[in-house]
């Protein structure tokens, strides 16, 4: 009886535990958690790290990469290619990040197929498709499955019929909110294909 | 005032017996004379006293409201303690934070303000409560009762007497 009643009596205030919740937008976290950088999970103020970019190795990240026509050149696919993987990050003063990649003249019809997924915690990664080499224009197209969609993380997809035998470049902005200033970066991963449409 | 009479009757298995009786006065089965006692008792009565309608009906008030206010602290208690349940974890969940979450922490905060304000007003009424019900409380009556001395009584039976006491009041 007594401990029902303390049972009945307990638990009426919200108890969260430090890293027991991903980062929300814009690094939202429950009162008394901040964000942390290197896993996005809302911790306790003591423990907090500032962002970096990757847990493991430095990416490679080309200066060169922040234009279209100089971006970095993804290998050579086919008309109906297996994915092609890379992970990257956008950091403070590198807001995109562009991949170039041709079409195989061979190809009757093909179609990018490109998916970029990254922590909604901090500034959201945006695609941006270019064909002639200069800023390109930002797109986005309906996701198919979002069914491997890691925690904490979203999605945005681009799929878009091309011409074969010809060069095109596929950029990652920063774009949207970055916390006033506070996030203004974000670690992405992309995975790009060709595939007849 | 109404006169009552009690008689506490013993039937005493001593005494003369038939023959020795007749003897006393010749005549045969006579009463004995009876012999009253000069002692008298009075009887001391506390009659509570009754309260007023009106006081009657602000006590079922306090008490109602009592019960109002408790009944609506438990309610916003469980409302709070199953929204909590809701986004409390103590371990990883894998799960984002989002401002629907941040919402119901602020749902939870609100019922558990009005969960306090429900059992605070309770509280306070429960005492007014006791402290009324005590402050009104209507004093006793003290009546007594005066009795008469009390008479025995006996008299003969067959094969011995029989003893008795009578007084009224």
């Amino acid at each position: 009886m007594r401990a029902w009643l303390l049972i009945a009596l307990a638990g009426c205030s919200v108890d969260i535990a430090s890293g027991a919740y991903l980062c929300g937008p814009e690094q939202l976290c429950p009162e008394n958690l901040v964000c942390n950088g290197p896993d996005n999970r809302c911790v306790i103020p003591s423990v907090r790290e500032d962002f970096r970019c990757l847990l493991g190795s430095p990416p490679e990240d080309p200066s060169a990469d922040d234009q279209a026509s100089t971006g970095q050149m993804l290998p050579a696919l086919d008309c109906v290619s297996a994915s092609v993987e890379r992970e990257n990050c956008l950091d403070l003063g590198d807001a995109v990040d562009w991949y170039q990649l041709d079409t195989p003249a061979e190809c009757n019809a093909v179609a990018i197929e490109a998916r970029v997924e990254y922590p909604i915690a901090f500034q959201p990664v945006g695609i941006r498709f270019s064909d002639d080499g200069g800023m390109g224009t930002p797109m986005e197209t309906e996701c198919e499955d979002l069914s491997s969609v890691a925690g904490g993380n979203v999605v945005s997809c681009l799929e878009i019929t091309v011409q074969p035998g010809r060069r095109y470049a596929i950029g990652f902005e920063r774009m949207g909110g970055d916390c006033d200033g506070g996030c203004p970066y974000n670690r992405y991963y992309f995975n790009l294909r060709l595939k007849t449409p | 005032m109404r006169a009552a009479a009690c008689v506490v009757a013993i039937v005493l298995a001593v005494g003369p017996g038939p023959a020795a009786a007749q003897r006393l006065d010749g005549t045969g089965w006579n009463r004995f004379p009876v012999r009253t006692t000069k002692h008298s008792r009075d009887i001391v009565v506390e009659i509570p006293g009754e309260r007023c309608a009106a006081n009657k009906i602000a006590i079922a008030s306090l008490a109602g409201a009592t019960l109002l206010a408790g009944v609506f602290g438990l309610y916003y208690h469980l409302d709070s303690r199953d929204l909590a349940a809701q986004v409390s974890a103590d371990t990883p969940t894998a799960t984002i934070w989002t401002p629907e979450r941040q919402g119901l922490v602020e749902d939870t905060d609100r019922s558990r303000t009005l969960a306090i304000a429900g059992y605070t007003a309770g509280s306070a009424l429960a005492i007014g409560l006791i402290v009324f019900y005590i402050a009104t409380n209507p004093p006793s009556e003290e009546r007594v009762i005066t009795t008469t001395a009390m008479r025995p009584i006996v008299q003969p039976v067959p094969g011995g007497a029989s003893l008795g006491a009578a007084w009224s009041f």
